[in-house]
């Protein structure tokens, strides 16, 4: 492989992956808010 | 966490694996990487906030379809009348998308049964043929159906269990499948990537451009100069439609069922970001670097398409001795299953949700009618594959429909609904800091950036390069008219570069299939338009008795 493919694929991917795993931690981390009600509960609303 | 990874699987596909390498192939390797980027962060983005928030925003008042959810952003009837794309893209897409996924569950079954051991590539090429009932010339021959019966069963199961899953209802069903699938699919993605990485010069000995690292050279070199065509512009941003699930409705039906204060910006994001993941990190390291480390560049430029995943990779599978042929067959198709039922499950939702709010019916009556409105849709793409009608769908609902919903979408949120009261919905609740800027973006850029996309493809002139738009804009100063190029949307839809023959010799041609299929999309999407029409009636009613 070349430098310059070499380079863009790590710089492209890198920051993919490390900007995917920020998110995530951010979203595993975050405490649910009390004031709201889970997906579940809501998802059961449409049920008859 | 379960709704997070349903709205990843919704965005994770098929064309994570199949259309980003192909299209990164055709469009100048290394150079497509840059506009596809721009275009994620123009309107990639700022799309999956405002689907988030349009959702969020009509799901609080007891919308959870798109056509409603846009009535309840703009004061317009019509409006309602656009979301119904949001309905009709799904069900057009599903229906060919269930068959795909049926091809992929088929052949993880195949794999593990080793029916490619000791078949040459031409033999599996004919295999896939042979399943899917295409016999090459279609010149005078009598209209035949040779779809095997297995192929129809296969639909069938996969068909079923979506619409098992789908009674199961967001949380007892979807939710579930995704904690599975997505985690299963990145296992499988990451065993193929390593593969593809490491199997180098090692494919095939005397063959000198058989290296899958000259693959990964050939995704991953920059070209500038393909910077100014605009071809790999539209293509790139094409791409972000397809990768990120924007412009269908299923984002909105999804995030209509999250509460008032719930944090959707850091959602979004996570979502989508780990789409990218998926598609740039694992997507670009499989197909092609495994198929140019046996077959050689060359012949990966000129045959790379959708097919080679099922046509050309289980013969390159069945080079690595039956164990590993085995195991990688299991996880190139498992890991497309997962990726297909993950995102057909999603574009299941927006119709159960609008037959559950608007006509009271229960998930497992929906979901059953979903099947079968599923089943009368696909079976023309099954029986008439060869003839292009699968074809056809993919254009009209996968394609077409997806920018006429978006650039509608972004019209009725950045200047209907006003990009002041769409921001403090994008930004209620958000556990992570919205940049200003996409503030400026989701009012200015996003939507000319959609409209540019949208113009090009409707007038796109032959070739589509710069100096082809230069060309075209010269013929018609100066002969007053327009060389349309096949794929332009009007030149598709009036069939201006091709002689409309229904039947040849009494029999019925390409060209008959491709508009009886057009005819059947449209009476979906009136059907669908008289339904939201009742619907609305339903509910100006049941209005006027509560206030009397």
């Amino acid at each position: 492989m070349s430098t310059s493919a070499l380079i863009l694929m790590i710089l492209v991917q890198g920051s993919v992956v490390l900007i995917t795993a920020y998110f995530l931690i951010k979203v595993l981390k975050t405490p649910t808010k009390s004031d709201t009600e889970s997906t579940e509960d809501a998802g059961e609303q449409i049920e008859p | 966490m379960g709704l997070i990874l349903a709205m990843a699987g919704n965005a994770v596909g098929l064309g994570n694996f199949l259309r980003f390498p192909v299209q990164a192939v055709q469009n100048g390797g290394g150079a497509f990487i840059i506009p596809y980027f721009v275009s994620f962060l123009l309107m990639g983005i700022p799309l999956l906030w405002i689907e988030w928030a349009m959702g969020r925003y009509g799901g609080i008042r007891g919308n959870h379809s798109t056509p409603f959810i846009f009535d309840s952003l703009g004061k317009k009837r019509a409006w309602k009348y656009v979301g119904v794309f949001g309905i009709f893209t799904n069900l057009g897409i599903i229906s060919y998308y269930t068959y795909i996924e049926s091809w992929t569950l088929s052949y993880t079954l195949k794999s593990v049964a080793q029916s490619f051991a000791g078949l040459d590539r031409a033999q599996v090429s004919a295999a896939f043929d042979t399943y899917a009932g295409i016999h090459g010339s279609m010149t005078d021959r009598l209209m035949d159906i040779n779809v095997p019966g297995w192929a129809i069963v296969a639909f069938l199961i996969t068909l079923g269990i979506n619409i098992y899953i789908l009674s199961k209802g967001l949380s007892g069903g979807i939710e579930k499948v995704a904690k599975i699938a997505m985690p299963l699919l990145i296992i499988f993605g990451v065993f193929l990537a390593v593969m593809g990485i490491s199997l180098g010069h090692t494919g095939v000995t005397g063959c000198a451009t058989c290296n899958s690292h000259l693959g990964l050279e050939f995704l991953w070199k920059p070209k500038f100069d393909s910077l100014a065509n605009p071809k790999v512009w539209l293509a790139a941003a094409g791409q972000i439609f397809f990768t990120l699930s924007v412009g269908m409705g299923t984002i909105h039906c999804y995030a209509a069922y999250v509460r008032k204060n719930d944090d959707i910006a850091l959602n979004a994001m996570s979502a989508g970001w780990m789409n990218e993941f998926v598609e740039i990190v694992l997507g670009a390291a499989i197909v092609i670097p495994i198929a140019v480390g046996y077959m050689g560049l060359d012949w990966v430029k000129e045959n790379a398409g959708f097919m080679m995943a099922f046509k050309t990779i289980p013969y390159l599978f069945s080079q690595w001795g039956s164990v590993l042929a085995t195991l990688s067959g299991v996880a190139w198709f498992g890991l497309l299953f997962f990726a297909g039922i993950t995102s057909s499950l999603a574009m299941g939702t927006p119709f159960m949700g609008f037959v559950e709010d608007e006509f009271g019916w229960g998930r497992n009556k929906s979901a059953i009618i979903l099947g079968i409105l599923i089943l009368i849709l696909a079976l023309p793409t099954i029986l008439f594959f060869e003839y292009g009608v699968f074809n056809e769908y993919d254009y009209w609902t996968g394609t077409v429909s997806l920018v006429v919903f978006a650039a509608a979408e972004i019209i009725l949120f950045s200047w209907v609904f006003g990009v002041k009261k769409g921001w403090e919905e994008i930004t209620r609740g958000s556990d992570i800091k919205v940049p200003n800027i996409y503030k400026f973006i989701i009012k200015w850029i996003t939507p000319i950036f959609i409209l540019v996309i949208f113009v090009t493809a409707l007038i796109k002139p032959l070739h589509g390069e710069w100096t082809d738009w230069q060309l075209a804009f010269h013929q018609l100063m100066t002969k007053g008219t327009w060389p349309w190029a096949n794929d332009s949307i009007i030149a598709q839809a009036f069939h201006l570069n091709e002689k409309v023959i229904w039947f040849k010799n009494g029999i019925p041609t390409g060209m008959f299939f491709k508009d009886m299929s057009r005819l059947l999309l449209m009476s979906v999407f009136i059907g669908l338009s008289y339904l939201v029409h009742i619907a609305s009636k339903k509910r100006k009613l049941s209005s006027k008795t509560i206030k009397s």
